[in-house]
């Protein structure tokens, strides 16, 4: 009895880790662009969505391996990116009118939304992907672990660590954070910080990609996957402060846990809204998040 | 080597330069002085491009660059170290210092970066602390390193004494005469400070409202007791 | 005589008149159907816009309150079997009580965190609409029986069509009062900074209270009439779907202006109804409606009215100055 329980909590744990850990690179894409600009992207959810069927077209369809469609997904994201921030905020940035960039930001959200239902299926049609590896589940200290969850989260791991690597070393990763840190100063010593911004953004819907991707074989794909994501990626960027990019993977593998953790202990129909539950009580509580970290800019 | 003409400059519907007409010779130091608000930061930030001149001409070595973006007036070589040093907090001196060169190919800037490293040793000690967590001294140094990381052919330096104490204000000033000296910088600087601006300066103007009201010589300029009144006098 | 019937005022009444007589005029019953769905979001619009535009605060959750209004109406009559004359005022009183709470939050947060907090309020109140199923009824709604008027002689459509009339109508006039009255000048200093307004003495609390309270009484007016006109109630009326219709209303007709929200109420209906029609896409079209109305045309149609009617004297507010003529 004893270890069945402690099997299932197992069980919960390495979900709960593993979609965190997808979570986490959602709010990581939030974080970037929220810390370069001051605005958080509504359509981030749409960029996440369309990566995965991206992803599903490059793999399901066309038969290209996983990697291949990765790739696509992750190439495909980068340009809806640009496109973002060409539609939403180089036009109004200059008013310095958050509000509208945001309501901008909804309608290109629906736009995106509606585009991917033409395209892969009305309401309700779930695409599915197939598994990665055979769903045999393998042996880690006595917990029964499913491996495909293994490899998406060493998957999502691996993408955080690159995505570090390209904010430490690579010369576009400084200018995005000097451009972050103080926008002023950015224009002073030459960057053209529009083009930074269109980076940043491009660099934020990417990891979006890469999530979606790393996401599908675990579950079904559907055109209003991209809100309930961006939801969950904006919850685990409020509870790390908005501003921290670590703060955001934390924020995002607790959320993970504690949706799953919620779900099986207390109520099934929690695992929906503690998302919700949790981005209304941090913003009204903790603003600053759970590390008091937030770093809040003007446009 | 600077030469502008009849700049007019509007903030909405305010006019705050009216008519401004300057020079700064090759190898020189000029100062900008004038009481509080009466244009010289807009004046810089116009040089550099952050603020969009309404009419005149900005010409360095004889090129037109008025109106320009700020890329393209750095990549001429009007840079600023700006009023407030804004370096970049949460970044490492050194990271700082790379950044100043974004406008050059990555290959260059080794060293430039040993260079900025011998004139200000200081940075070198420091070169992995994050910048925001400096002295204020410290803090000029970087800007002043990041601004010349970036090559300038006129370096613009907006009250770089401001919040500093006697003895760093000192550090600086000898700092300025140097690059001066040595490099043969052509300098721009805006102070409050008549001291520094007597010390470092051969020629100077006097903005008031905007509009250019006395200019020669540094020290006549500085000797004079009507300019400093009325330059004081606010 | 031609200059005064392009006054905001005169062609309010022609449009109230027009729609008083359209019925009696022969409008069959889906037409009749539509003006009246057109009459409730005018409602919500007005309602929306005086927090939106008037007190710019960016609120997402006003869908959802709309629904609380919607429910709250329904289910009285459901439960209790209490008359629609009783539950309507009682199902806006919990919508506002609900509005209301969410000054709190209002009270430390603005933009895009007011927005996104709100909307997380919004995804929270739909869930329950979907999950108390004992006292919702579920995902799947449920219908209530059709509002008699008797002793009146009128059939339940054409009585529930009077009545959204005559409230519409109300609450224009009041919508009209307000913002131009005392209350409605310190909505617009507070959305111009809050700090400044408190300076001038404006109490943050109290005015951001009428705000919220105003908007949920008009979107829970709307909502109870909504029940009563459609005979049933599920969660996806009041979903992210509403929250775009609503958002596209204020923004088309224009921010801060009553005349746009009339338009803005009355053309979503339009065109929704067009786009259903033609099977477009009604996220498409409205996502569009939105991002190009933000883009191009920021003041809504209403300014697009006073560069042709100059003598629609409606004063702006939140909306861009308009391009005023050479003195
Ligand atoms: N962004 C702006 N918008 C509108 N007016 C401005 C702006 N920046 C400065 N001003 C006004 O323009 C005038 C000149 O300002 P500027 O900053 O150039 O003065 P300054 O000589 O540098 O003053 P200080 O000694 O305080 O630094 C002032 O009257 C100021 O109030
Ligand atoms: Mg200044």
């Amino acid at each position: 009895m004893k270890t069945q329980d402690m099997m299932i909590f197992g069980y919960l744990m390495a979900t709960g880790l593993t979609t965190g850990a997808l979570y986490a690179l959602v709010a990581i894409g939030v974080v970037v662009v929220f810390r370069a600009t001051g605005v958080v992207n509504f359509a981030h959810g749409e960029m996440f969505m369309i990566g995965g069927f991206l992803a599903w077209t490059a793999h399901v369809m066309f038969g290209l391996p996983f990697l291949v469609a990765f790739a696509a997904a992750v190439a495909g994201t980068f340009v809806l990116g640009i496109i973002t921030y060409q539609t939403t905020f180089r036009p109004l940035a200059s008013t310095g009118n958050q509000n509208a960039i945001l309501l901008a930001m909804v309608g290109l959200s629906f736009v995106l939304k509606g585009i991917a239902r033409d395209l892969w299926g009305g309401r309700g049609d779930y695409l599915s992907f197939p598994p990665l590896v055979s769903p045999t589940p393998v042996d880690i200290f006595g917990f029964m672990i499913m491996s495909q969850q293994l490899i998406v989260l060493g998957a999502a791991i691996a993408v955080m660590i690159g995505f570090w690597l390209f904010f430490r070393f690579t010369r576009a990763g400084k200018f995005m954070q000097a451009t972050a840190d103080n926008t002023k100063a950015a224009r002073l010593v030459g960057l053209r910080v529009d083009r930074v911004f269109m980076l940043t953004f491009a660099v934020g819907a990417a990891i979006a990609g890469a999530a979606a991707t790393l996401m599908a074989p675990l579950t079904l794909l559907y055109p209003d996957v991209g809100f309930s994501l961006f939801v969950k990626g904006f919850a685990a960027a409020a509870l790390g402060g908005l501003g921290s990019i670590p703060g955001a993977i934390v924020g995002g593998f607790l959320l993970g846990v504690t949706e799953q953790l919620s779900a099986n202990y207390i109520a099934t129909g929690l695992q929906e809204v503690a998302a919700f539950i949790l981005i209304f009580l941090v913003m009204i509580f903790i603003p600053n998040g759970l590390f008091g970290t937030a770093a809040r800019r003007r446009v | 080597m600077l030469q502008v003409e009849h700049l007019n400059v509007f903030y909405g519907i305010t006019e705050v330069l009216r008519d401004v007409s300057f020079t700064v010779p090759q190898g020189e130091i000029f100062a900008l002085l004038g009481g509080n608000g009466s244009g010289k930061t807009t004046i810089i930030n116009t040089l550099c491009g952050l603020v969009k001149p309404r009419k005149g001409s900005i010409r360095l070595l004889g090129q037109d660059l008025a109106g320009r973006p700020c890329d393209q007036m750095v990549r001429a070589g009007l840079i600023q170290v700006p009023q407030g040093r804004e370096v970049f907090a949460s970044m490492t001196v050194r990271e700082n210092l790379e950044i100043g060169a974004a406008t050059r190919p990555a290959g260059e800037i080794a060293g430039d970066l040993q260079e900025m490293y011998a004139l200000f040793p200081r940075l070198r000690e420091k070169r992995d602390r994050l910048a925001g967590a400096l002295s204020g001294g410290e803090q000029q140094q970087v800007a002043i390193a990041r601004a010349l990381m970036g090559r300038p052919r006129l370096l613009l330096m907006d009250e770089p004494s401001v919040g500093l104490s006697p003895i760093v204000v000192e550090g600086m000033v000898e700092t300025i005469r140097d690059l001066n000296r040595t490099r043969g910088l052509t300098i721009l600087i805006v102070e409050q400070n008549v001291g520094v601006a007597a010390a470092v300066a051969s020629g100077a103007y006097v903005l008031k409202d905007g509009e250019i009201a006395y200019s020669g010589s540094a020290p006549d300029l500085i000797g004079n007791p009507e300019v400093l009144a009325s330059y004081l006098g606010r | 005589m031609l200059l005064r019937l392009t006054s905001p005022m005169a062609a309010g009444i022609a449009l109230f008149a027009l729609l008083f007589a359209a019925p009696l005029l022969g409008a069959n019953e889906y037409y009749s159907y539509i003006l009246n769905l057109m009459m409730i979001h005018v409602i919500v619009t007005v309602g929306l816009n005086l927090v939106m535009g008037h007190a710019g605060q960016l609120v997402f959750a006003n869908a959802a309150i709309f629904g609380i209004g919607a429910y709250g109406t329904a289910l009285l009559m459901k439960h209790f079997g209490l008359p629609f004359w009783l539950c309507l005022p009682l199902g806006a009183m919990l919508a506002v009580s609900i509005g209301l709470a969410l000054v709190f939050p209002a009270l430390r947060l603005s933009g895009i965190y007011l927005a996104l907090a709100t909307l997380a309020f919004a995804q929270c109140a739909l869930w329950v609409m979907v999950h108390w199923t004992p006292v919702t009824f579920g995902a799947g709604g449920f219908t209530i029986p059709a509002v008699s008027f008797a002793p009146l002689p009128i059939s339940p459509d054409m009585g529930m069509y009077y009545l959204a009339w005559a409230v519409c109508a109300l609450l224009v006039v009041l919508a009209r009062n307000i913002v131009r009255s005392r209350i409605g000048r310190a909505f617009v200093a507070l959305s111009d900074n809050e700090i400044s307004a408190q300076s001038l003495g404006i109490d943050l609390l109290r005015y951001k209270a009428a705000a919220f309270g105003l908007s949920s009484l008009f979107a829970g007016i709307a909502g109870g009439l909504f029940a009563g006109t459609l005979r049933f109630v599920g969660p996806e009326s009041f979903d992210l779907h509403q929250m775009i219709l609503q958002l596209v209303a204020v923004v088309l007709g224009g921010i801060g202006s009553l005349a746009g929200s009339v338009i803005g109420g009355v053309l979503i209906v339009v065109v929704l109804e067009f786009t259903k029609a033609t099977k477009m896409s009604v996220e498409i079209v409205f996502g569009g409606l939105l991002l190009v109305f933000v883009l191009f045309a920021k003041g809504g149609l209403v300014v697009f009215i006073r560069r042709f009617l100059p003598s629609w004297n409606e004063t702006l507010h939140a909306s861009p100055a308009p391009r005023s003529k050479a003195p």
